[in-house]
């Protein structure tokens, strides 16, 4: 299952290769738009994402704690999510009529998005840790703190994209 | 322990609200120390963050493993950095003969600098996952991960004061 982590470190780095690319060759056309792209907060999505995602489906040999029922309910919401949020960001590449533009401002929303998912991540990191009486954390622990983190990041996303801060 | 936490929280609350009294009524004259261009969001998630973090270095009752040389290089590096980078933040706030002032790039370089610890975390979370059989995370392995981004955070925040945004 090592080999799946590797995987994604590969498909970082091949997706940001992809992105100079385009970047590189489409400087005058409104395609896809680069420009305003915070990729530092983009790389910390997507490798959140890897470590949620290996945490949820990839390693078998740990089995989850019998109760964890909110745990399956995350597998299903994380799996459907992904789902959208690849729909939506293929809708926004593509769809050249969309009247909510591409400025300064959009990379400053990845920026602010980063900040609140580092909020709600050591916010439920302080609460695990308060409720912890050996000071470790086992996978169902890890897998609520990230995803914190996560639907924090997709909800503060949607909500700046929307509201231009 | 809890206590010890929870005490820490009220502290930092009470002295967040105290300020806020202060500039209020206007008694705070220096300009370096204006609180308008603080992101608070920012500074919250690191001061749960370096609780957590110092929780995790002191306040454990579970005994760290016995070739945890880097924890114990931490429990003496975190202090030290945090009491440097406080008197470094003092110096700033009483010092009127700063040449840097501050304005909403100020506020961007708090941003930045909580992207950039998220980042390191997340990679720090993910380079631990790698190596990880079981899928927890033992009380030094946390302290590692925090530190991570609590160092980048301190770095960064340094390196955009003097670089602005």
């Amino acid at each position: 299952m090592k080999s799946y982590l590797i995987l994604n470190v590969a498909l970082v780095f091949v997706f940001s290769f992809f992105q100079w690319l385009i970047i590189r060759n489409r400087k005058n056309r409104p395609f896809i738009r680069q420009k305003h792209v915070d990729y530092l907060t983009n790389y910390a999505g997507i490798s959140l994402a890897s470590v949620l995602g290996y945490l949820l489906w990839g390693g078998n040999e740990t089995p989850f704690r019998s109760g964890d029922a909110l745990i399956n309910i995350l597998q299903s919401v994380f799996f459907i999510s992904i789902i959208i949020g690849v729909i939506f960001i293929i809708f926004l590449a593509v769809n050249n009529n969309s009247n909510i533009g591409s400025d300064e401002r959009t990379e400053l929303i990845d920026t602010k998005t980063a900040r609140n998912m580092l909020l709600a991540t050591n916010v439920a990191l302080f609460v695990f840790l308060v409720g912890s009486n050996n000071m470790t954390l086992s996978r169902s622990d890890l897998i609520i703190i990230l995803a914190c983190g996560l639907f924090t990041g997709v909800g503060s996303w949607l909500f700046y994209y929307f509201r231009k801060p | 322990m809890k206590y010890y936490l929870l005490l820490m929280m009220a502290i930092v609350l009470v002295l967040s609200i105290l300020v806020l009294m202060i500039k209020r009524r206007n008694r705070i004259t220096t300009r370096s120390l204006s609180t308008k261009y603080t992101d608070f969001i920012s500074v919250t998630a690191m001061v749960v963050g370096g609780i957590v973090l110092m929780d995790s270095l002191f306040g454990g009752i579970t005994p760290l493993q016995a070739d945890d040389s880097l924890t114990k290089i931490l429990q003496i590096m975190v202090p030290v950095m945090l009491i440097l980078f406080l008197v470094f933040y003092t110096y700033l706030a009483v010092s009127k003969n700063s040449n840097i002032t501050n304005d909403e790039r100020t506020e961007f370089s708090f941003t930045k600098s909580a992207r950039n610890a998220l980042l390191a975390t997340n990679i720090a979370f993910f380079c631990f996952l790698v190596g990880s059989n079981t899928l927890s995370l033992a009380r030094s392995t946390i302290i590692i991960i925090l530190a991570c981004g609590y160092f980048v955070f301190l770095g960064s925040a340094v390196f955009y004061y003097y670089w602005k945004v």
